[in-house]
């Protein structure tokens, strides 16, 4: 059994090699057929031919694309993601500093969502159709509509200014500092993330609650909440792992905005101010960490299902 | 001596928005320590209902106890606490249900699911719990059980998934078993021997067991007295080999001879017609309308109360002289 | 039985009442008395004299405190040879120093490392005394051979700006504490261009002992503050240098650098106390601040024009009646009443209020009759379609292009609006790929040779910023204007250029917009430069 996983695993990292390669050729050619250059957008209005065709060459941008192309798989290679022809910084440096930041915001999110859906879902579910089921519901429907960066802000407002029980932006220093600063963030993801567990969550429960082994199980003399805990959710949390394993590129991609409005030093600002003033080797770095870590993190999903789910066959 | 399980007159509705079916009108019946009752029906008797009531596993919020007691070695059951019926379940009654494909938990392995019936009502250790695990598989005649105690369901077959639910029901040494139709949902050979499973079980423990089913061939094998259901309510109740030689009521006549042998070449019968409406309590004879011995008197409730016909045979059929001939 | 209709109905009217009830306790600023405008709001300032430092008043400086100042990124790279961004541009001015640097007011340099200089008859040589005990942050005396090194440096293939100093033929140590620097010919703008962030004096011993990537993420300057930390992307963080050669300061004893992308984040941190200053102040936000009397809005005037770039090789724009036309037809005030909130002034020259600026022009006020004359005696007197482009994402753009649009119409001009990421609008005008579209032009160096080159003279590199306009006697005085060392005789020329360069309406001049900051009371001495940039040596806090 045990041996089946690791094969499993293996296959799965093989298979990113290709993906990885396949990823690198298109997000190339797409970040370089953009219009607008790094030089000329540096320069601003002081941008004669002469003076970006300097700065071009300097950033080592005036060779064919293919040449560039080449040399940035080299050291791809070598494990080197190059250097950002504007800050002059390794890439590889840049983005490890920020990866920790938004994966621990990511995670934070993704665990409160977990912390808050299922006792919704099954409350929801022992109490289905009353007035706390269809309140939810309700609640479900504005998490869902309205605006990341909306809740944001009136979470920052309510919670940082009304009442200062958190602080505005920023980080923090060690983990605790981590938890405390970007709770506000990680509350305004899981305001939007939890109504897509709730629902099918709850559906699952009460799926499951109706079934024979839970009603042996009751006829065994086991305890509710035993049953409710150790048998009902077991059953029915397998599907909320694979949605939100889904929803990874989704959460990485919201973590931009998220991180713009609380100040988090993250991937999230990198990424736009690289796309802006077009510093492709950190455009390039960063599309292949995130398709990487969508790649990795189903595969952590299914792994994590096949642990829930012993009928799972990985092959 | 007091029987361990009595049922006495008891009536259960299931009620939705839409209408309310009477499934269980005024039965009573009860089982003897070490005894083997069967509880026999077609489809919608109420005999599931019937047992199923006696640990309180009415479909929620349906279902409904309104009449009737039930007593469990004298104590009142229907009057139990949510705590008292946990703690009774499992411990003092064990139930086998009817489809062993799903009625396993499917991500805790058959150990775990043992262990945790054991440590539920009895002060065990881990380790010891999971010893007795190893030996309760042993006893229900799982080959290498030390190995298959760590298997997960669905590595099992069917027969075997049966023999490890009755592992369950009878972990904490039960004094009455409940099996609600355990063999009908598997193969024919298969069934023999977890039939023979706990009669072997019942000897050993000492145990009662109330076993329903639609099958006279199990009741024929396993059973020492018979109730009969039909629709809600009881037809004939009577010592196994009283009810086949000389049934008293004109359901239980049909039943015996709608089963097929395989000698004889007479085409299958069947009993015309179906089930009367049941969602009036029914105060008469329910059979009558299919019944070919039925007459006036067959309506009215005085005539077809439950009496005793004979020593230890009870029938609720007015006809019950004719259809003793006729069998 | 509750019917489930009510029961949903009931549950959101229930989910409604809450939300709105927590969105008005929200959204309620707190009702502090307001004393209508409160206290010194320092409006844009109309005329680029002196802008005085709000909250100068008459104390004396407290030393000490630490000076938090959030703004919208973060810096890019420290060293002074590349990077073009704001950001990194005003934080390296407050680590570096350079050889001269330019005046509170902004008109013109004063000395900074070199205490006094000299040019020579033919204007080509200029001989700098440096100052003497001028210390790097390690301790180091500054030397002259330090200077030539910095400057060399700059002018090196290397350097992102070697192209500004083309001019300089060669910087040599000529003495102890002295620098000669000679130019090709008579180059004006010389003095301006030593006074840019790319001029910073570094350690040569420094770089030669750490390899030329050292300064990338790491200073050695002599400038007012030391870099302390620099977290990346979270603040960098200023400690005081305590041998400035100005004595006795800088006052606080650091500052730090927040960055804060979101607007208005940074006004929640200001309102919450957690820092002193905020940079960029949305427009509409600053009703609100003025109310509160913790609080003061500062609008300081610097050099930015917005102007709408018109592209003379598509037609109809290359007929002068029509730039004029339309340049009469857009009411520029309204779009400052109802875009900036009426921050800002009129634009009336293509030059941003700086040196030799041009403060008799009329310009283009809002007159639709005369707009309407010159649309008939222009070539497309029935009106025609058009296009504006503007930068996505970019909200004041879009406000502008709704009003143009509509000003326009009247004229019988239609205006399509073409919305385009900021990089892909930006390449669509290098390439003249465009009619109309929002631009802006603002400068670091005070000495307005480098605007003229790049946006109205057709042989300066960029088309004219790529309006293809050519005015022969325009590029002529410009020419001469950068070889003309004598004051009073270069501002006539380029008073004539803004002169023609108006009457030709090279651009649809819109605006002249301030800087916005809000700064909590108890500091002191904030003041912005024309440049953009603030001088933090200057500023104490009173607490």
């Amino acid at each position: 059994m045990e041996i089946l996983r690791v094969h499993f695993i293996l296959q799965r990292l093989i298979q990113l090699i290709p993906v990885v390669f396949g990823i690198s050729i298109v997000s190339f050619l797409i970040i370089h057929l953009i219009p607008g250059d790094p030089a000329s957008i540096m320069l601003g209005s002081r941008a004669t031919p002469e003076n970006v065709q300097q700065l071009t060459a300097q950033m080592g941008l005036d060779k064919p694309l293919y040449d560039q192309y080449l040399i940035f798989l080299q050291n791809l290679v070598q494990g080197d993601l190059g250097k950002s022809i504007l800050l002059k910084q390794s890439v590889n440096t840049l983005i490890s500093e920020r990866l920790g930041t938004t994966f621990f915001l990511v995670m934070y999110a993704s665990v409160l969502s977990l912390l808050v859906s299922i006792p919704i879902a099954l409350w929801s579910a022992m109490k289905k159709d009353s007035l706390l089921d269809n309140g939810f519901r309700t609640l479900s429907i504005f998490g869902l509509a309205m605006p990341s960066f909306w809740i944001g802000i009136l979470l920052m407002l309510l919670f940082s200014i009304k009442i200062k029980l958190f602080p505005v932006s920023g980080y923090g220093k060690n983990f605790i500092g981590h938890l405390y600063y970007l709770f506000l963030p990680a509350l305004t993801i899981t305001c939007s993330l939890a109504p897509v567990l709730v629902r099918p969550l709850r559906s699952k429960i009460i799926n499951v609650f109706s079934s024979e082994y839970i009603e042996a199980a009751r006829a065994r003399g086991l305890k509710e909440h035993q049953i409710i805990l150790n048998h009902v959710l077991r059953n029915a949390i397998s599907g909320t792992v694979t949605i939100l394993g889904v929803n990874i590129g989704w959460l990485l991609g919201g973590s931009i905005v998220i991180e713009t409005i609380f100040s988090v030093p993250g991937l999230g600002q990198l990424l736009i101010n690289s796309i802006l003033s077009r510093d492709y080797p950190i455009i390039q770095g960063l599309v292949l960490v995130f398709a990487i870590l969508v790649i990795v993190v189903n595969l952590l999903t299914d792994l994590c299902y096949a642990w829930l789910d012993p009928r799972v066959d990985l092959e | 001596m007091q029987p361990i399980l009595e049922v006495d007159s008891l009536k259960v509705v299931l009620q939705t928005k839409q209408r309310t079916i009477h499934a269980v009108n005024n039965v009573t019946f009860h089982v003897r320590t070490g005894e083997t009752v069967g509880l026999v029906g077609e489809s919608g008797s109420g005999k599931s209902i019937t047992c199923r009531s006696i640990l309180q596993l009415l479909p929620t919020p349906q279902g409904k106890v309104v009449g009737g007691g039930i007593r469990f070695a004298g104590k009142d059951l229907l009057s139990y606490s949510k705590k008292q019926m946990q703690e009774l379940r499992g411990r003092e009654i064990g139930m086998v249900l009817q489809d062993p494909m799903s009625s396993l938990d499917p991500v805790y392995r058959v150990g775990e699911q043992l262990v945790e019936t054991l440590r539920t009502h009895t002060k065990i250790s881990k380790k010891d719990a999971w010893q007795k695990a190893v030996e309760l598989l042993r006893l229900v005649g799982i080959p290498s059980p030390e190995k298959r105690v760590h298997d997960y369901p669905h590595q099992m077959s069917g027969g075997m998934r049966q023999r490890v639910m009755i592992a369950l029901a009878i972990c904490c040494d039960p004094k009455l078993l409940l099996a609600d139709e355990p063999t009908t949902a598997l193969d024919v050979t298969v069934q023999d021997q977890v039939l023979s499973l706990m009669k072997e079980i019942q000897q050993r423990l000492g145990m009662a067991i109330l076993i329903v089913t639609h099958n006279l061939g199990v009741v024929a094998e396993m059973c020492d007295r018979v109730v009969v259901l039909y629709a809600g309510k009881v037809m004939e109740t009577a010592a196994t080999s009283d009810l086949f030689q000389t049934p008293r009521h004109a359901y239980t006549l049909g039943l015996i001879h709608s089963v097929p042998r395989i000698e004889s070449e007479e085409k299958l019968e069947g009993i015309p017609g179906t089930l009367p409406d049941m969602s009036h309590a029914i105060k008469c004879c329910p059979f009558r309308e299919r019944c070919s011995f039925a007459t006036s008197e067959c309506s009215f409730d005085e005539h077809t109360q439950l009496k005793e016909v004979a020593p230890g045979h009870w029938s609720a059929c007015f006809h019950h002289e004719r259809v003793c001939t006729q069998a | 039985m509750v019917c489930f209709k009510q029961v949903v109905k009931k549950g959101f009217l229930l989910m409604a009442a809450l939300l709105l009830t927590v969105g008005t306790v929200a959204c309620s600023s707190a009702p502090e008395s307001s004393q209508g405008d409160s206290g010194s709001t320092t409006n844009s300032a109309a005329q680029p004299a002196a802008a005085p430092a709000a909250n100068a008043g008459d104390e004396t400086p407290k030393s000490g405190g630490i000076l938090k100042l959030a703004r919208a990124q973060d810096l890019s790279n420290l060293d002074p040879i590349v990077p073009g961004d704001n950001m990194t541009i005003w934080a390296l001015l407050l680590m570096y120093d350079q050889l001269v640097r330019v005046t509170a007011d902004g008109n013109d340099v004063e000395p900074a490392l070199a205490t006094d200089w000299t040019i020579s008859e033919d204007k080509k040589t200029y001989v700098f005394n440096l100052r003497k005990d001028v210390k790097f942050h390690d301790g180091s005396v500054m030397t002259a051979a330090d200077v030539k090194f910095s400057l060399d440096r700059a002018r090196d293939e290397g350097s992102s700006w070697s192209w500004i100093y083309t001019g300089i033929e060669s910087v040599e140590v000529s003495g102890d504490n002295q620098v000669t620097i000679k130019t090709k010919t008579p180059y004006a703008p010389l003095l301006s261009s030593l006074a840019l962030f790319s001029s910073s004096i570094v350690s040569e011993k420094a770089v030669k002992d750490q390899g030329k990537d050292f300064l990338s993420d790491k200073e050695f300057g002599t400038g007012p503050f030391k870099l302390a930390n620099w977290q990346r992307g979270q603040k960098v963080e200023l400690a005081k240098n305590p041998d400035y050669w100005q004595a006795g300061k800088p006052y606080l004893d650091g500052v730090e650098l927040v960055q804060v992308p979101e607007d208005t984040t940074r006004l929640f941190q200001l309102r919450a106390g957690d820092i002193d200053i905020a940079s960029n102040v949305p427009f509409n936000a600053m009703a609100e601040l003025q109310a509160d009397p913790a609080l003061t809005v500062m609008t300081p005037q610097v050099s930015r024009v917005d102007v709408i770039n018109i592209n003379h090789t598509h037609e109809p724009f290359n007929d002068v009646k029509i730039r004029q036309a339309i340049n009469y037809a857009v009411d520029k005030d309204l779009i400052i009443k109802t875009v900036l909130m009426g921050n800002g002034e009129m634009a009336t020259s293509y030059l941003p209020k700086m040196k030799y600026f041009n403060d008799q022009l009329e310009g283009y006020k809002y007159d639709l009759e005369k707009a309407k004359k010159l649309m008939a005696e222009s070539s497309k007197p029935q009106g025609f379609k058009t296009k504006l482009l503007i930068a996505s994402g970019d909200e004041t753009d879009r406000q502008i292009a709704v009003i143009v649009k509509d000003q326009l119409a009247a004229l019988g001009i239609d205006v399509e609006i073409q919305m385009m990421e900021s990089g892909a609008a930006y390449e669509a005008v290098n390439q003249m790929n465009y009619d109309l579209a929002t631009t802006y032009f603002s400068t670091d160096i005070i000495d307005p040779d480098e605007l003229t080159s790049f946006e109205v003279v057709s042989t300066g590199g960029t088309d004219a910023y790529h309006t293809g306009y050519k005015n022969p006697k325009v590029d002529e005085l410009a020419e001469k204007a950068r070889a003309e060392l004598d004051e009073a005789k270069r501002k006539e020329m380029y008073l004539e250029i803004q002169k023609l360069v108006s009457e030709d309406a090279t651009f649809l001049f819109l605006y002249y917009k301030p800087a916005t900051y809000a700064v909590q009371n108890y500091v002191k001495g904030f003041h912005v430069l024309s440049t953009g940039n603030y001088r933090l040596e200057e500023v104490w806090l009173n607490k």
